[in-house]
């Protein structure tokens, strides 16, 4: 009702603006609704710089801030799937994710993706968690890598 | 898949360059065992698992299918995990314990989970232990600024109370939810004070203080709490009243719900009269063991003196009252009580604690024993029931006599009664007994204009 919806500029590492809505980046960003708070912002002139992240990432996160803000009433299912579909990209998308996630301090998609990755390794061999996660030079040498295997053959 | 496959092969190693507070962050996400099990993946992670925020020690999962191994595992398992892990990084600390193990080893973990300094600490032992001189020393002393959250669920463990600091008192400044059970404390002093200044909740069951003259919690932001005694067993052969504490103060002025329950064996007491005030009250009465008639009636007069200011009141083993026949208008009133739950009572207690209470609104019991019925002839009509009572709910009638002289009693004396409920077992649904009940009621002069009466059953048990 009333004023029109607030909406703050945030531009990504490749200088790409994106307008979103205040309430959506401030209930879900600890930094955004800090810098908000302390009147740091400047709704004429401000953009706030997201230099480690990019465009492709910054539209994901921006995505599911909005998504989680006009459906926080859902039912626990539908998030959850929503959630999952939105999860699925590669292990870049992932890392990348993980990273502005990170930076933006948004805490329930941090936890969202720390429960993902979780999920790939636990109960898993280490051959296979290897390959999860890309660990394609693992440092050891033959000798050492051997030795591993038998003094802990439980975890292969 | 194919696609998925490749497009994953393509991508960089995900976890390497990721900064270690958050590796750590997802390690600890994982059971431990999972999480040490990264140690060989490569080189890089060698040591990453010993930065886990979380750590569960868990003896039950060491025992699926391998009951011999499992005891030496699971020693070996906590000692590196305890041995490894670094102390700043580990803000919560889980340790259950469920089979016997050497009491020397477990007194050693003790001490050093009590000494780290946690944030998060919950101890669940399935076996007696006296805990070391150590390890009380750690609790007490060394979690002034830390211990957020604790919980210490014993069998039975005697935890002998240190020396407290210079200003007489213990302190946890950041405590706010506190479990203890199956604990005996004993101390060389007389009074003991712990002070929790943002204490929300606190819960003790089955905890005794030997030999106190008074605990104090001096916990001004608290609840919620609960002090019961379930059983004695704990303090087998030490029943006699003069062993335990002679009170425990509670101080707090936000308080919303209090459960009192067990054998009296100490006297609540607070340290602001008006601490009560507006607040849930569940009280559990046990008849005390080996003490006199009138010592138990003092105990009860002075438990009920701090009920003067609550709003509800759950009252459960009302028998209590009656076999230590307690005269209820020596007992202070409940001036603001408006809501009285009881379980099984008899007519005279009932009318007792009506009496006691001028502005009940709600008043549900779960049954009614057999009494006297020409108490009711000859007693007086409390105010309550003329003036406030607007809910009666009559719990698990049978159709019995006494059953419908009190509800007679009621349907007549209520004036500003807008519903009454009864329920009966569901085996009754179609019983003589229930229908004749009915029919009766609803011959009774009634007292009030408009009320709702209903019958439901309520389950079978």
């Amino acid at each position: 009702m009333g004023s029109p919806l607030k909406k703050i500029m945030l531009c990504s590492s490749e200088k790409e603006i994106f307008s979103v809505e205040e309430q959506v980046m401030v209930q879900h960003s600890v930094i955004i609704n800090n810098m908000i708070e302390d009147g740091s912002y400047n709704y004429e002139e401000s953009k706030i710089p997201l230099d480690c992240v990019d465009s492709k990432t910054l539209k994901k996160v921006i995505d599911y801030c909005t998504y989680h803000t006009h459906h926080h009433n859902d039912n626990q299912e539908d998030l959850e799937a929503w959630d999952a579909q939105f999860l699925n990209v590669d292990s870049n998308g992932l890392y990348d994710l993980l990273m502005a996630a990170n930076y933006l301090e948004i805490r329930n998609l941090l936890d969202l993706i720390y429960r993902t990755i979780k999920n790939m390794i636990k109960g898993k061999k280490i051959d296979e968690i290897r390959r999860i996660l890309n660990i394609k030079d693992h440092g050891f040498t033959p000798e050492e890598e051997e030795q591993n295997r038998k003094e802990y053959p439980h975890f292969y | 898949m194919d696609r998925k496959r490749q497009k994953s092969n393509e991508g960089k190693d995900i976890m390497s360059n990721l900064p270690e507070q958050i590796i750590s962050q997802i390690l600890s996400c994982l059971p431990i065992r999972d999480a040490v099990r990264t140690s060989v993946l490569s080189k890089t992670w060698i040591g990453r698992w010993t930065c886990v925020t979380k750590l569960e020690l868990d003896d039950h999962i060491f025992y699926r299918g391998k009951k011999k191994t499992g005891k030496q595992h699971f020693i070996d398992f906590v000692n590196r995990s305890l041995l490894l892990t670094e102390s700043s990084s580990v803000q919560s600390l889980i340790l259950v314990i469920f089979n016997k193990y050497d009491p020397s080893v477990v007194n050693t973990w003790m001490a050093n989970i009590l000494g780290r300094r946690v944030k998060k600490l919950d101890l669940r032992l399935d076996h007696d232990l006296n805990l070391s001189a150590l390890s009380s020393h750690h609790l007490f002393m060394k979690n002034e600024y830390y211990i957020e959250e604790l919980v210490l669920n014993m069998s039975r463990c005697e935890i002998r109370i240190p020396t407290p600091p210079s200003y007489g008192y213990f302190l946890f400044i950041n405590l706010k939810f506190l479990d203890l059970s199956g604990i005996i404390f004993t101390y060389h002093l007389k009074d003991v004070r712990l002070s929790c200044p943002v204490l929300k909740e606190l819960e003790t069951k089955n905890c005794y203080w030997l030999k106190l003259k008074c605990v104090t919690f001096e916990v001004p932001l608290l609840e919620r709490f609960s002090v019961e005694h379930g059983s004695s067993k704990a303090v087998s052969g030490e029943e006699s009243l003069n062993n335990f504490a002679a009170m425990i103060k509670i101080c707090s002025s936000r308080l919303t719900e209090f459960t009192w329950g067990g054998y009296m064996l100490e006297d609540l007491v607070f340290g602001d009269p008006s601490s009560a005030k507006g607040a849930t009250a569940n009280i559990i009465l046990r008849r005390p063991k080996n003490v006199t008639l009138q010592e138990t009636q003092i105990r009860i007069s002075r438990l009920f003196k701090q009920f003067t200011q609550v709003k509800c009141l759950n009252l459960v083993g009302t028998q209590v009252l009656a076999e230590c026949k307690v005269s209820l208008t020596t007992l202070p009133w409940m001036k603001m009580l408006t809501h009285l739950e009881l379980d099984l009572v008899n007519g005279e207690t009932l009318l007792g604690l009506l009496h006691m209470s001028p502005v009940i609104k709600t008043l549900e019991f779960k049954g009614i024993s057999m009494f006297e019925k020409e108490i009711l002839n000859s007693a007086a009509v409390p105010k309550c029931l003329v003036s406030t009572v607007e809910v009666v709910k009559f719990g698990r009638i049978h159709g019995s006599e006494h059953e419908l002289c009190l509800a007679k009693f009621i349907v007549e004396n209520a004036l500003v009664l807008k519903r009454m409920s009864f329920s009966y077992y569901g085996w009754q649904r179609e019983s003589k007994a229930i229908e004749d009940f009915k029919e009766k009621l609803f011959t009774f002069k009634k007292g009030f204009k408009c009320a709702i009466i209903d019958f439901h059953h309520a389950g079978y048990y």
